[in-house]
């Protein structure tokens, strides 16, 4: 009973407590919401400003428009054209411009102006153009109007009096200053109006002027646009208006709901707001200081008050006035009073409650502890139970797997085949959601053989360098995506040859690693290596500390705590922004464990965080990694990479026996040149290239995806791309060639597998390495020829299947055959059956690869089904027929002969820019070695026939025959393709792709383009041959 | 990328313009920007065509045009059937900044509108916005 009054009495006392805050706390609030008053003013001071450059706008913006278009280097005749062009439609669309003229220096004078000077004319609309190009003969000049009806410009009558520029107010004050100049306001001649001309000089390149450039800018929307500008801030309807610095009242909002006979008259209809007692003209002289925000007492009311002046360097420079009236604010201000006041009653109301609660919960506690005891004991049970249950995972995971990666595999599959783009969308979300929930069931399977006792950790050798490096690799790629920044920084004198378990490692690395990228937005992210030595103990040997160092969002102390438990994230709101099961930290703890380490974390909140972890992986002494080669020599500079990254880089060249190291800052004299630059993307090519020595490399270093966006010009400048991260291999090779001592890679510029030549057919024969190919496409054959005996083989080309098969029946010898698809008498498909079909006696299966044009999974599809072993598609990739050469025909490799081609380069000096999709040399350099005169000749002959066969396809498309058409399309394509003609191989491609989808339309639509896209290769070739 | 540092050599551009000497500015321009392979043409159905033709990676299109104008040729680029084409970025350069006009373009999906007059600094800002926008709307 007592503590219930207790209770009531401490109720009572919170109450009366509360009332006292609630006074203070309304005193207090009523100040504030004054204040915000003020400064709900001064946003609309800004937002008002804003607005109101914008109306003035175009004055600067013509100018820019005339500059850009150069108008000065033109000749004195195409001027006038290029002004009109340029300044009719600015003047007819945009309310306020009134007009646009350029006065010359001369008296020449060019105008477009939307108003008649004098109100009546026969010409229908309201624009003119005025040219006086005779100053001195007809200095009134002629006036030109669009006709009625065409609306082209006709000269027309228009009764007017001389006028010359260089007298005018614009054209003075244009000169006397050197930017922009705005005059006083006026009123228009033309309509009447008031407004303000922009005036700017137009100068020669050697400083003197050229013209003076004038637009006028009416002011009769000024007022429209304080009104609107008032209208959409919410709750501003007060009272806006403009004055010229002098203070002279220029617009008001009562001039746009004026009536219209008033409105003829702006000068006197803004004539009363100069009345002495006008609250306008107490604001105008009470308000001085721009920015500030006061109350005046103007009349019967107090004003709230501010004063905003336009920057003249976008707009005339001019006064707004804003006036909120006090009334008005408190308003605002009391309702928010009453509400808040009335709020923090129901809060103290429903504090005093609870705490009545608390009171009587307390009792409670003592029985709850009971239950806890039980709790424990339930959790043993459970647990118990999770192990059980995660043997059953483990073995349900495996499970589900094996079908998921079949569900995965047909996914790539299906959105590899022709689709329409609904079709592959959905074959590419069954892919994605496949790969997550793949991932997923990794998770939950590692996870479960964990729990289930069932995960074997081995101790075999490996490389560290390796196995940290291709971690980082793997981890480089995400990190690029999103813009961070990757260094792996691993200590350099550690051996280098490890015992452990090489795979786990990496699991551990790629986890924290990609839990890095997830989280961070910005910044780097580093993985560290580094011997443990500060225990001091010596049975410590071998164990290395790895580090993850992001600096991403941080961790709170408490989610430090809960990270390595399964199923936790950091924040349950994770789950939902990023993803993944919660597994993976949780994995890594166990595997550490496992394999006698242990793993933390260090983090703060905003302020990224340091996962390691340590484990005990014992060297092998005298297996630190060494460069192959001598690198002391080099003179190396690093520049242009982050401070972190050139940190490391230096360590690891130092490591590979670099002495001569300079590191160029952003600042200071250059350093001596060097034989190798290596440069980051901070600093521009060109600077770096400024810091090697004559005949020294620039090797640039960058994300993947960013050396492969960087431009031919700048590549080919760099000796070598390094993509990051940067680790030790790369960059003492990147030394190694500088000094020569390797090869600049085989992969890059110089193709050694088309360095050969290839040996007598005899030869071939006698090794039975003999290719045969079998193309019916004269142009085709070329190619394949060209580009096999470049490779070092031999071969015999015929013109169908049954030719082929004639031949492979006659000889042997033949180690490998080429065919195309579609050839007239027997196609591939049928020359494969046949060759399958009579090989299967002889018992020696002859490899059979596909040419065709359709990169299609079907076609491959029916090319295994008919007994081929490979399909290449054209135009042909050396690289991918040199694989199938070596995979099928090795007894070919050995008799290629060395060829001599002379330095590539010297003849293949290009003209400068063209489409490339208009004609594409690579493939004739790729075939000829280089793109000379027997390329050439060779693009010309085979261009002789593209014509007939454009004619051809329009014939049978006339004649509605698809089949015909549909041939000819494919034959074009393929020849055209194979050329390097890429534009008119694609539209042929479309048109047999139309035909066979029955869109006759659309067929004879893209027939029609051949011929302009001939003609546009033949002139393109004209012009570089 | 994504900051504005494009190839502009490696790009082809289609401007539709009916006004000759607003063409020959604009072409100019461009290749000012960077831009080599630029195509001409002064109204919708040739535009098409050039379109089909050349596959551009950018289209900049008047609105006023005879016989077809720019709202008609933006409306059939994108009811196109090859979505790769439907979906090329079009900017409408114009002086006509009616309300009406900028609705049924936004409702066409067009990719930028510059009003004329426009400067050199303006234009290429809009080109690498869109360019921008388009590579990460089609790259994934």
């Amino acid at each position: 009973m007592t503590r219930t009054s207790a209770s009531f009495a401490a109720f009572l006392l919170i109450l009366v407590f509360g009332s006292g805050i609630s006074y203070w706390v309304y005193d207090r609030q009523y100040g504030e919401l004054v204040a915000d008053g003020r400064s709900q003013l001064s946003v609309a001071r800004v937002a008002f400003t804003r607005e109101l450059n914008r109306l003035f706008e175009p004055g600067p913006a013509v100018y820019q428009t005339v500059t850009d278009a150069r108008l000065t280097e033109l000749p004195d005749r195409e001027v006038a054209d290029f002004f009109f062009a340029i300044a009719t439609g600015p003047v007819q669309r945009i309310q306020q411009i009134n007009g646009i003229y350029i006065g010359f220096p001369d008296g020449r004078f060019l105008q477009v102006q939307d108003l008649l000077p004098s109100g009546r004319s026969d010409a229908e609309g309201r624009m003119t153009r005025r040219v006086i190009d005779d100053p001195a003969g007809q200095p009134q000049g002629h006036w030109f109007a669009p006709a009625k009806k065409t609306g082209r410009w006709r000269e027309a009558d228009i009764p007017s009096a001389p006028y010359d520029p260089r007298s005018r107010p614009w054209y003075e004050k244009a000169l006397a200053s050197e930017g922009g100049v705005w005059t006083a306001p006026y009123i228009f001649a033309s309509s009447g109006s008031l407004g303000v001309t922009y005036a700017r000089t137009l100068f020669h390149d050697d400083g003197t002027p050229w013209g003076v450039l004038g637009v006028d800018l009416s002011l009769s929307s000024l007022s429209l646009t304080l009104v609107h500008a008032a209208e959409t801030l919410a709750g501003f309807g007060e009272l806006v208006f403009a004055t010229d610095l002098a203070g002279r009242m220029l617009a008001h909002p009562d001039l746009v709901h004026a009536k219209p006979e008033e409105r003829l008259d702006v000068e006197a209809f803004l004539e009363r707001y100069r009345a002495q007692d006008s609250v306008e003209r107490i604001l105008i002289e009470t308000v001085q200081d721009p920015g500030a925000v006061e109350v005046v007492a103007a009349g019967t009311a107090d004003y709230l008050a501010t004063r905003a002046v336009l920057d003249p360097d976008l707009a005339m420079p001019i006064s707004i006035y804003l006036a909120q009236d006090m009334d008005t604010v408190l308003a605002d201000a009391n309702v928010t009073l009453i509400r808040n006041v009335g709020l923090l009653f129901i809060a103290i109301v429903a504090f005093g409650t609870i705490s009545f609660y608390v009171v009587k919960l307390g009792v409670e506690v003592a029985a709850r502890k009971k239950a806890e005891a039980e709790l424990v004991e339930a959790r043993d049970t459970a647990e118990a139970a999770t192990r059980a249950k995660s043997a059953f995972l483990a073995t349900m995971s495996h499970e589900i797997r094996t079908p998921m990666n079949g569900v995965m595999s047909m996914a790539e599959l299906l959105a590899l085949s022709k689709l329409d783009a609904e079709q592959s969308s959905m074959a590419r979300v069954i892919r994605d959601s496949a790969g997550a929930l793949l991932t997923i069931i990794n998770d939950i399977l590692d996870f479960s053989k964990i729990e289930a006792g069932k995960l074997d950790i081995e101790t075999v050798p490996f490389s560290l360098m390796e196995t940290v490096d291709g971690a980082a690799e793997i981890i480089a790629q995400r990190a690029e995506e999103k813009g961070l920044g990757l260094i792996v920084d691993i200590q350099a004198d550690l051996a280098d040859r490890r015992h452990g378990d090489p795979t786990r490692l990496r699991q551990i690395l790629l986890n924290l690693g990609g839990n890095a990228v997830k989280f961070t937005e910005q910044g780097d992210v580093r993985i560290t290596v580094r011997e443990l030595k500060d225990q001091g103990q010596s049975q410590r040997k071998g164990w290395l500390r790895f580090e993850v160092t992001d600096t991403g969002v941080g961790l709170t102390e408490e989610q430090c705590g809960k990270l390595f438990q399964p199923f936790v994230q950091a924040d349950q709101s994770t789950a939902r922004k990023f993803g993944g099961t919660g597994l993976g930290l949780s994995i890594c703890h166990r595997l550490a464990d496992m394999m006698g380490g242990s793993i933390g974390v260090l983090s703060s909140p905003g302020e990224g965080s340091t996962f390691w972890f340590k484990l005990p992986l014992e060297g092998d002494d005298g297996t630190v990694p060494s460069p192959e080669h001598d690198l002391s020599p080099a003179r190396v500079t690093l520049a242009g990479l982050g401070p972190g990254e050139t940190e490391v880089a230096a360590r690891y060249l130092r490591a590979g026996g670099v002495s001569d190291l300079v590191i160029c800052g952003a600042s200071g004299p250059d350093p001596a040149p060097a034989d190798l630059v290596i440069a980051g993307l901070l600093m521009a090519p060109e600077d770096a290239r400024r810091l090697c020595k004559p005949g020294g490399a620039l090797v640039l270093c960058a994300g993947r995806e960013t050396l492969a966006g960087l431009s031919a010009t700048v590549k080919a400048a760099a000796a070598m791309l390094l993509a990051e991260p940067l680790t030790r291999p790369k960059l003492w090779r990147a030394v190694a060639l500088a000094l020569g001592l390797e090869r600049a890679d085989e992969a890059a510029d110089g193709r050694p597998d088309l360095a050969f030549a290839p040996p007598p057919l005899d030869e071939a024969r006698e090794a039975g390495a003999l290719i045969l190919v079998a193309e019916d496409n004269a142009t085709n054959q070329a190619v394949i020829r060209k580009l096999l005996s470049r490779m070092g083989f031999a071969c015999e080309i015929v013109g169908d299947g049954r030719a082929a098969l004639a031949a492979l029946e006659q000889g042997d010898g033949y180690g490998l055959l080429l065919t195309d698809i579609n050839m007239p008498e027997m196609d591939g498909f049928a020359l494969a059956r046949a060759i399958r079909e009579r090989g299967g006696a002889t018992g020696n299966r002859l490899p059979v690869i596909a040419l065709t044009a359709d990169a299609m999974v079907e076609t491959e599809t029916e090319c295994m089904a008919a007994g081929m072993d490979a399909c290449l598609t054209k135009p042909i990739d050396s690289k991918a027929l040199g694989a199938v050469l070596a995979s099928y025909l090795p007894e070919g490799l050995p008799l290629r002969r060395g060829a001599d081609i002379g330095e590539p380069g010297a003849e293949a000096v290009m003209p400068p820019k063209w489409d490339r999709e208009i004609f594409d040399p690579a493939s004739m350099e790729e075939a000829f070695g280089t793109f000379n005169d027997e390329a050439k000749e060779f693009v010309l002959s085979a261009r002789g026939v593209w014509g007939g066969r454009i004619e051809e396809i329009g014939e049978a498309m006339r004649a509605a025959d698809h089949g015909a058409a549909r041939n000819a399309a494919h034959s074009l394509k393929g020849a055209a393709l194979s050329i390097g003609a890429l534009r008119l191989g694609r539209i042929a491609g479309e048109v047999q792709d139309a035909l066979d989808g029955d869109d006759e339309v659309m067929a004879g639509i893209m027939a029609e383009l051949l011929h302009p896209t001939l003609i546009e290769f033949d002139e393109t070739v004209q012009r570089i041959f | 990328m994504g900051n504005g540092d494009f190839n502009y050599d490696l790009m082809s551009v289609l401007v539709l313009e009916d006004e000759f000497h607003i063409r020959k500015l604009i072409v100019r321009l461009l290749r000012e920007i960077g831009f080599d392979s630029i195509y001409e043409v002064t109204d919708g159905i040739d535009g098409m065509k050039e379109l089909l033709r050349v596959r551009p990676d950018l289209i900049l299109c008047d609105i006023h045009m005879e016989p077809m104008g720019g709202l008609k040729f933006l409306e059939t680029v994108r009811s196109l059937k090859t979505s790769e084409v439907a979906n090329l970025p079009v900017i409408f350069l114009t002086a006509d900044a009616d309300v009406d006009t900028v609705l049924k373009a936004k409702e066409l999906r067009v990719d930028g509108y510059i009003t004329k007059p426009f400067s050199l600094a303006h234009l290429k800002i809009k080109i690498d916005t869109v360019l921008t926008e388009h590579a990460a709307t089609s790259g994934d």
